[in-house]
């Protein structure tokens, strides 16, 4: 039995994502785990005064949008496990597939609300594939 | 020939009394002759630093005495100058001339003959007072430096290429770096020395915000925001449209209060989480509360950071801002629910419970008070402070102090430890308002704001509604493109002058109409403001993109409206 790595966060980019991933968990047999990257990058380019831990927020709305995959996941009759990491999302994406020994990845294609620039997303398609050995699924 | 020669002698006489004095001091050991004056602008600001010396010539035109160091003129441009009675001699006994020279970096230097007419002996001093000096800006190497790093930096800031703070650092740098490395050898590239860029520092605006800042943070970490944000979805019993008002207000009130950047990102998650939990797009309850911010921020002195600026500029108080801001914001607030109902009507009518009990428990517990014993030691200082900002005009007390004894009295109260203490506050924000108000103080000792503040004079003339409506609209407009702060930093002088030299700005409806443009401008883009750019990228956390145009499509029809009401009412009002 393998093992399925999706990241996701909310809207409709990741529905799509999120449908496929659990598409291919029971066609397959695999295991599904759900990842938020809680990535505060957005805060580098403001000089407003940040004077409360914003991370933690963002953390508990990853962590509600991972339940809300995990009882979409269930519905379709899938228990997915979930996993909240720090960071950029892109290392955290790598590191959580390394860490968890994943044999596949499921990323979102970009569109609007894609995470990545599209330019960048082929190239980070091969990082993953090469440094996890994973199969890398576009959605 | 009789009364001809008593007319001769009565002149001689008289003409005696008047040379005499001078002639018996010239001479005399101790005597000297004090000269005054004040060196200003074209605008009538005082200039300080300005060197004025007088230089001696003989009758052949040569100078013999180029006047040594001279003297500088103080702050208040004022200046005095001894001079031993001998120089003085020399043009009284037609063997020379004296010329007063009056010179300072970026200004065209002022060179003329000293006229010693208006000269009057008080006891054994002589004194000679020259009024007003007024020196003319002159746009050399200086000006366009300065303003070429003014303009890089508030474009960096803007368009968010760089931190602000490395931006605002690297402007107060490059300005004192041209003048020690270059404008030391040639007058001509000196913007702006050590001390007096340290000078520009408004260390009321600073310690404000760092005691604001504190308060805020204590506060929010006892989850008071989340709490009263799940509040207002279970008081409104998941009806869309009355939790999107009811969510708008409490931002708005909130906003006045406390740093609008921090409500932002404590309340977005939980609004986010609240919309999927409701099936509607998150959009329709963040872009209300992202307006609200911005304009209930307009409402006091410590609301907003154009606010803060402006009041410590002009001594106006926490109970100026409520009384004069106040019913602004709310009739803008009263129009902002009618149009976002105008807008999400239909998004709002979508709604129906959609979660699940677990994703609900889940809202509740993200949602709740964290730290009730904080909170309520927070609530009970926060409100002393409040009063005491209320009180502040009677009692004298500048504002800053204010926050710095609720901000002290509150870490005393909850947290002693130090190093706890240090990380409430953001150093690297108030670093970036000490290098930005370095940098205005570079392009205004060089002249650009003064040319700008004459331009702007030159087209309103003495017409104050003019110069009204061109101070809120045009701050409305920058604000809406360019960081309000900046912006508000820079105009503040030009209000100064609009206020200083129009008739009936007395009542200080110019700084008024400054404060609303840099507010609510900052609704007209997603950059604008920083709430805006905070909320954005923790919508794009959960997977919605708010993209630049979508915002715009919301956001310039609710600027445009709220200064528009805003307009209205300042023309009525004043």
């Amino acid at each position: 039995m393998g093992l399925i790595l999706c990241a996701t966060r909310g809207g409709e980019a990741s529905r799509r994502t999120r449908d496929k991933a659990i598409e291919l968990a029971k066609e397959r047999g695999d295991e599904l785990v759900f990842l938020y990257v809680v990535d505060m990058s957005f805060m580098d380019k403001t000089a407003a005064p940040v004077v409360v831990d914003a991370g933690s927020g963002v953390e508990r709305m990853g962590g509600f949008l991972l339940a809300m995959a995990q009882e979409h996941a269930r519905e379709k009759g899938l228990e997915a496990q979930v996993v909240i990491r720090e960071g950029k999302t892109r290392e955290e994406i790598k590191a959580a597939a390394k860490e968890l020994e994943v044999d596949t990845v499921v990323l979102g294609l970009p569109a609007e609300g894609g995470v990545f620039p599209e330019e960048g997303i082929l190239a980070f398609v091969r990082e993953v594939e090469e440094e996890t050995g994973a199969e890398v699924f576009l959605v | 020939m009789v009364m001809k020669g008593a007319r001769f002698l009565t002149g001689a006489m008289l003409l005696g009394l008047l040379v005499f004095p001078w002639a018996s001091a010239f001479g005399e050991d101790g005597a000297t002759l004090i000269i005054t004056g004040r060196v200003v602008d074209s605008q009538e600001v005082p200039l300080e630093g300005a060197s004025v010396k007088i230089r001696v010539q003989d009758s052949q035109g040569v100078f013999i005495d180029e006047g040594g160091e001279g003297t500088k003129s103080q702050a208040d441009g004022s200046f005095l100058l001894a001079l031993p009675t001998e120089i003085v001699a020399l043009p009284m006994e037609g063997q020379g001339e004296l010329t007063l020279e009056v010179s300072k970096a970026s200004h065209a230097t002022l060179s003329q003959t000293l006229d010693l007419e208006g000269m009057a002996r008080i006891g054994e001093q002589l004194y000679l007072p020259l009024g007003d000096l007024i020196l003319e800006h002159r746009m050399g190497p200086a000006f366009f430096i300065a303003t070429f790093a003014f303009l890089l930096v508030f474009g960096f800031i803007s368009f968010r290429v760089l931190h602000e703070t490395i931006s605002a650092l690297m402007g107060a740098v490059a300005i004192l770096g041209v003048s020690y490395l270059l404008g030391s050898s040639n007058p001509d590239f000196w913007i702006i020395s050590f001390e007096r860029a340290i000078h520009y520092i408004d260390f009321n605006v600073i310690f404000l915000i760092m005691g604001m800042m504190i308060l805020v943070a204590i506060m929010g970490r006892t989850g008071v925001f989340q709490w009263l944000g799940y509040q207002a979805y279970r008081v409104t019993g998941g009806n869309a449209w009355y939790l999107a008002a009811l969510l708008t207000i409490i931002t708005a009130v909130a906003s006045a209060f406390l740093n609008n950047v921090t409500i932002m990102l404590l309340m977005a998650p939980v609004t986010i989480e609240m919309a999927l939990v409701l099936g509607i797009h998150p959009f329709s309850l963040l872009i209300p509360e992202i307006l609200a911010s911005n304009i209930g921020g307009a409402a006091t002195l410590i609301g907003d950071p154009p606010n803060t600026l402006i009041g410590s500029y002009t001594g106006l108080g926490f109970l100026d801002f409520l009384l004069h801001m106040g019913p602004m914001v709310m009739l803008s607030m009263v129009v902002l629910l009618v149009m976002i109902r105008f807008i999400y009507g239909k998004e709002y009518a979508r709604s129906r419970e959609m979660a699940s009990s677990t994703l609900l428990e889940r809202l509740r517990e993200d949602a709740r008070i964290t730290d009730p014993g904080t909170l309520r030691k927070a609530l009970i200082i926060g409100g002393v402070t409040l009063v005491l900002f209320f009180l502040q005009d009677l009692l004298g007390m500048p504002p800053s102090v204010v926050a710095l004894l609720g901000a002290t009295g509150l870490l005393v109260w909850v947290r002693p430890d130090i190093e706890d203490m240090l990380q409430e506050v953001d150093w690297t924000t108030l670093v970036f308002f000490m290098g930005l108000f370095m940098l205005v103080g570079g392009i205004e000792e060089v002249g650009l704001i003064q040319m700008i503040a004459q331009f702007i004079g030159a087209i309103a003339g003495e017409n104050l509604v003019l110069a009204t409506l061109l101070m809120l609209w045009v701050a409305g407009v920058a604000s809406s493109v360019v960081d309000n702060i900046p912006f508000t930093a820079a105009a503040l002088p030009i209000a100064a002058f609009l206020s200083r030299t129009i008739p009936g700005a007395e009542n200080n409806v110019i700084y008024w109409a400054l404060a609303v443009g840099a507010c609510f401008g900052g609704n007209g883009t997603v950059i604008a403001s920083a709430p805006n750019i905070v909320t954005a990228g923790m919508a794009d956390r959960a997977g919605y993109h708010l993209s630049f145009s979508h915002f715009l499509r919301v956001g310039v029809p609710t600027t445009f409206v709220t200064i528009l009401v805003a307009t209205i009412w300042i023309l009525i009002r004043y």
